[in-house]
């Protein structure tokens, strides 16, 4: 090479690591958090009167919780949080809110239980895009409003009457009625038609087919779509025979989705083994569950229907409208309300202990995707006993004037 | 005499003669007199870029010695409400977490709040306080100093220290042991002691 | 001059003649041929160099710099690497957290690790294409054949070094790339407990002892940190100052070029310089002109690595996570190739029988090349054999690369480099047959005796010059190049698995 080209490879190579020299020292010199921090302690100064506050040195805080393998860095930029007179404050200047219940925030006390416990996201980050995310490789990204309740389990084994997961309740009382338990499995109990419940949360991004899902890849926008519309979220795959999901389109309200998608969060906060488990002292024991009383052998009968998620096959009260692809007849499951007109109740109490395969409308068709479990051993005698009181009980009072089979004939 | 060969004709004189750079007049008051060419120039700011560089890059290795968050135990802590503290007494309960005494003074003396770093004034060690004989005695070189932490028997050069104080929002005393008074003048500071409502 | 620079340059003359300076400074600076020659002489690292170099040898086009750069970035990441271990712990409950906290709360952290990572990365580049700059000027031939081999063995150590270093972060990431490796020790045959002919249990074979486990665990970790920080690097400076000393020993190889109208004319170097003696004498000092050129390429390759640094950040996955297998888990990409070879042949073939022959074939060239032409300069035309096998060589290995690397999705499946992986895409691993055994063996043997066969009979004075031992060896290694070819076509066009199967001795080819 000519020597002015060596000349100009020299100079160029120099500017260039000096201008990279500079840039490295503004990204030391100026971090986003500092920008953060400064104008808290600004607000700080103005909201208390002390000029001082806002010449407070600025550096990086954090809770340091070998226990429980976290450092969370939020009250970096969240510097607020256990300052009552920030209140007014915009985020991320705001103080905790203490959901209107006394004792909440002390029970919770911030530098024992760090943040991200409760709120997920990534501990150790000091810019926003990184702690909240959703980030590649950070697989807990920050729960969005509405969410955080599912993480109540995580301590708490016992969510009803606990003050604030009023709506984990709520959902709870939901996936009830639903049934939801008749094809999923929750904690290895249930059916096996859908994936086990309690391993959704944990499975990580690339687990899932994001290709019709809106919005940022995070399980929480693919449970959310899902619910909204299972079919579009889980077409299957033709071409393999994979046939798409089965699940019912419940039509779900937005308000219902938000509250569902905190209840399989809760599952999987409250399963035992954990990527970084709680110390047990922070586990808040479930207390012992009374043996519930029931009124009338119907009424038992409707607690052990709701138990076993008859009601995801069978549809809402045994009302039916549950379809089952290339099941003869009809396409659907039968409902279980005109079951007196047709069955005595030992044969009732038959076909819940032995269960049935439907047959197949088209033979060459796929097999159909529900089928009538076999209950005998997994159901105690006088549950189906109640069980069938209850079935019997449904019989609409308008059809009365049909004949009722009994065991005569 | 042989035949020379013929000149090459001169180029025809341009229209406008050149002139080199040192030929051309020039108005002295008005220009810059640089003692470096462009080349000089450029070549004298690479090789100063690159000093800078290196010695940004020794500032930067300093730099980045010291990080931003240390894994030590906190400095400032809270420490419960004044009223969980008797009065009149030397309390231990937070010696081993944290290396303080609490103490609230008697009725009589306004029962105030103050906290001693349990850090003896001669070598270090961690003094005890011996109850029965109104004291904190060390163990190792046999300092003695009164309750108030004055220094009155053994080696110890000063009185121990006291932390700073101070009530947070929520009613609970706010302890920072980055931050001691050495000085029994400043003891009496808002800093240093915190009067408590009885 | 003025009263202020006269009083500078008296200050100047008083120290620069005081006994502390000169017990220090042992000559002076002004630009004289003697302090040129003192300037290399004197100083403990220039004097590497030799005083005078020849023109030919301050040619950029011809080393490119490949070497001095490869070790001027070992130097880098030997200072970036001893720095970021004032932050790391090697242990499985720290490691991956040090790495989050190097990226947040540590100032200058990022820039440090993103200039280790880099700068590994290109150094694993520039120490092949150093490789293949020394083959292609014929600068192993002798007397530097031993040099070669040392260089191989350097080759070898880089990959692992970089290898090693690929566990530390503890991410997902590193736990399967290394598992990928170390499988491949556990393959190996005799010493590996799943290789063929195995004589050793999972509890001490080849893999246990990189790993002190059965699995890669703690103790896994604290092996690779210490055979990263101190092993290996300890190893690399003994054989880098043989390799460098080599050098000097031996002459730099740059030969001065005959003038355009002779080498137009065909004239080859070394016949030009027998006729012109004197073109050897002429020499120019080291001191400024190869040192300053060395300077700017180190200048400007930390520039480029610099910029890299400050914007691209290396990545760092989730936790290490031994219950979740990521899919595909690729190894480091100086690997993937091999990895991309276990779609064709069994793990021991793949991971551990062709690297060994790479590797044994590399330190050969230079005892089975018996063609002197060329020493010194780039020779394509005169050396075709030579340059064809290594070029075919390279090609073939960093196809596998930009294979296994840019096109290999989910289920080790071919995609296209630009085309979106699909986890629930179909295999593609349906219809595969074995030849029948006795079928496989005619082939093999055939492919062999055709093989040493053909280009005896065609290539007399090649084999001839060779010699029988010679031309076996490089027979030998020539057909196991391209066998690699052939199992790829078999296995893609004509849907072949295995040519020979023996499952009960483990051993499929």
């Amino acid at each position: 090479m000519k020597r002015s080209v060596w000349n100009r490879l020299f100079i160029a190579s120099s500017f260039a690591l000096g201008l990279m020299g500079a840039v490295l020292i503004w990204q030391e010199i100026s971090p986003e958090w500092m920008r953060y921090q400064a104008e808290y302690y600004r607000r700080l100064a103005t909201v208390t009167q002390d000029p001082a506050k806002a010449r407070t040195p600025l550096k990086v805080l954090q809770i340091y919780l070998p226990e429980m393998h976290r450092t969370d860095r939020c009250i970096t930029c969240h510097t607020g949080i256990d300052n009552s007179k920030m209140k007014d404050q915009p985020q991320p200047f705001r103080t905790h809110p203490d959901l209107g219940i006394p004792g909440f925030l002390a029970a919770h006390p911030f530098n024992e239980m760090g943040c991200t416990i409760c709120h997920h996201g990534q501990g150790p980050a000091v810019t926003k895009r990184h702690a909240h995310g959703p980030v590649p490789h950070w697989e807990e990204p920050l729960l969005a409003k509405g969410l955080t309740v599912g993480t109540c389990t995580t301590c708490h084994q016992n969510i009803s009457g606990l003050k604030g997961a009023e709506r984990l309740v709520q959902a709870k009382a939901l996936f009830e009625e639903k049934g939801c338990i008749g094809c999923h499995t929750l904690h290895g109990k249930g059916m096996l038609v859908g994936p086990e419940l309690a391993e959704t949360w944990g499975k990580s991004v690339d687990q899932f087919d994001f290709r019709y899902v809106q919005g940022e890849q995070t399980v929480a926008n693919w449970v959310k779509d899902h619910f909204k519309n299972p079919q579009r979220v889980s077409p299957g795959y033709p071409a393999l025979g994979i046939p798409e999901s089965s699940m019912p389109n419940y039509e779900f309200s937005d308000e219902q989705i938000q509250l569902l998608t905190a209840l399989v969060l809760s599952f999987s906060s409250e399963e035992e083994e954990q990527e970084r488990p709680i110390p047990a002292r922070f586990r808040v024991a479930a207390g012992p569950t009374p043996e519930p009383t029931y009124a009338s052998s119907i009424d038992k009968g409707r607690a052990v229907f709701k138990k076993y998620g008859c009601a995801a096959c069978h549809g809402i009260e045994g009302r039916g409208g549950i379809r089952n692809k290339n099941m003869e007849p009809g396409e659907e499951v039968p409902p279980l309300i005109y079951v007196a007109e047709g069955f005595t109740k030992e044969e009732i109490k038959t076909v819940i202990r032995t269960g049935r395969y439907p047959a197949r409308a088209d033979a060459s068709g796929p097999t159909p995707p529900l089928w009538m479990p076999a209950w005998k051993d997994k159901i105690s005698e006088e549950d189906i006993d109640a069980l069938a009181d209850y079935l019997l009980s449904l019989y609409p009072e308008s059809r009365t004037a049909r004949p009722v089979k009994t065991a005569q004939g | 005499m042989t035949d020379q060969p013929t000149p090459p004709v001169p180029p025809p004189p341009p229209s406008k003669p050149l002139k080199s750079m040192q030929q051309v007049e020039v108005d002295e008051s008005k220009v810059w007199n640089l003692w470096f060419t462009r080349r000089e120039f450029l070549t004298m700011a690479a090789w100063g870029t690159v000093l800078a560089g290196l010695g940004g890059s020794a500032l930067g290795l300093l730099r980045y010695f010291i990080p931003r968050i240390t894994y030590d135990p906190p400095s400032i802590f809270k420490i419960g409400k004044p009223e969980d503290y008797p009065l009149g007494q030397v309390d231990e309960r937070w010696k081993k977490k944290y290396r303080i005494w609490v103490e609230r003074e008697s009725i009589e003396k306004g029962g105030g709040l103050f906290v001693i770093f349990a850090r003896c004034t001669h070598l270090g060690c961690t003094p005890n306080w011996l109850e029965g004989q109104n004291k904190f005695k060390c163990p190792c070189h046999g300092s003695g100093f009164r309750r108030t932490g004055i220094n009155f028997e053994g080696p110890a050069p000063r009185p121990l220290e006291r932390c700073k104080v101070a009530l947070a929002d929520d009613g609970q005393v706010v302890v920072d042991i980055s931050t001691r008074f050495r000085n029994p003048k400043d003891w009496n500071k808002t800093d240093a002691y915190l009067k408590v409502k009885v | 001059m003025s009263k202020f620079q006269a009083k500078l340059s008296d200050i100047a003359r008083v120290i620069r003649t005081s006994k502390i300076w000169k017990s220090i400074f042992r000559h002076s600076y002004q630009d004289t041929p003697r302090n040129r020659a003192l300037m290399v002489l004197s100083n403990v690292f220039l004097h590497l160099h030799p005083v005078k170099v020849r023109p030919a040898s301050l040619r950029y086009r011809y080393t490119w710099g490949l070497g001095g750069l490869s070790f001027y970035l070992f130097l880098s990441l030997t200072l970036t690497g001893v720095l970021l271990m004032f932050y790391y712990r090697p242990t499985i409950e720290h490691a991956y957290w040090d790495m989050k906290d190097l990226r947040f709360v540590v100032p200058f952290g990022p820039f440090l690790r993103n200039m280790h990572r880099w700068s590994a990365h290109v150094m694993v580049l520039l120490v092949m294409f150093h490789m293949a700059s020394v083959f292609y000027r014929s600068a192993y031939k002798p007397p530097r054949e031993y040099n070669w081999v040392v260089g191989v063995i350097l080759l070898l150590i880089t990959f692992l070094l970089s290898f090693t270093g690929y566990l530390l972060p503890w991410d997902q990431l590193a736990i399967w790339a290394v598992t990928v490796g170390t499988n491949m020790a556990a393959n190996s045959p005799i010493l590996g407990s799943e290789g063929p002919f195995s004589i050793v249990t999972p509890d001490m074979d080849a893999r246990f002892i990189l790993l002190g486990s059965k699995i890669v665990g703690q103790s896994g970790l604290l092996r690779f940190y210490v055979l990263h920080c101190v092993f290996l690097p300890l190893i690399f400076i003994i054989l880098v100052s043989v390799h460098l000393w080599r050098v000097r020993k031996d002459e730099f190889s740059a030969i001065p070029l005959p003038p355009e109208e002779e080498r137009r004319k065909g004239v080859l170097p070394e016949e030009w310089v027998k006729k012109h003696p004197e073109a050897l004498q002429e020499k120019v000092f080291t001191w400024p002109n190869l040192v300053s050129r060395e300077f700017v390429a180190l200048l400007a390759i930390t520039a480029i690595l610099v910029i890299w640094s400050v914007f691209g950040h290396a990545p760092l996955e989730e936790l290490a996570n031994p219950n979740k297998t990521p899919n595909p888990s690729k190894a480091p990409w100086y690997f993937v190739g091999l990895q991309e070879l276990l779609v064709y042949f069994d793990p021991w073939m793949a991971g551990v029988v062709l690297p060994t022959l790479i590797l044994v074939g590399l330190i050969a060239i230079p005892y089975l090349d018996i063609n002197p032409t060329g020493v010194g300069y780039y020779n394509f035309k005169n050396r075709k054999f030579a340059t064809g096998i290594f070029t075919y060589g390279l090609v073939l290995w960093f196809g596998l690369i930009f294979i296994g690397y840019y096109m290999r999705g989910p289920g080790w499946e071919l995609y296209l480099p630009w085309e979106k992986w699909d986890h629930f895409r179909p295999t593609s691993q349906i219809g595969l047959h074995n030849m029948p055994n006795w079928l496989g063996l005619v082939f093999l043997l055939g492919y062999g005796a055709l093989g040493m066969l053909i280009p005896k009979i065609f290539f007399k004075d090649f084999y001839k010059s060779l010699g029988p031992i010679k031309y076996l060896v490089v027979m030998f290694l020539v057909l196991v190049m391209f066998f690699v070819p052939v199992k790829i076509v078999l296995r893609n066009v004509l849907k072949i698995k295995y040519i020979v199967s023996f499952p009960d001795f483990n051993l499929n080819i």
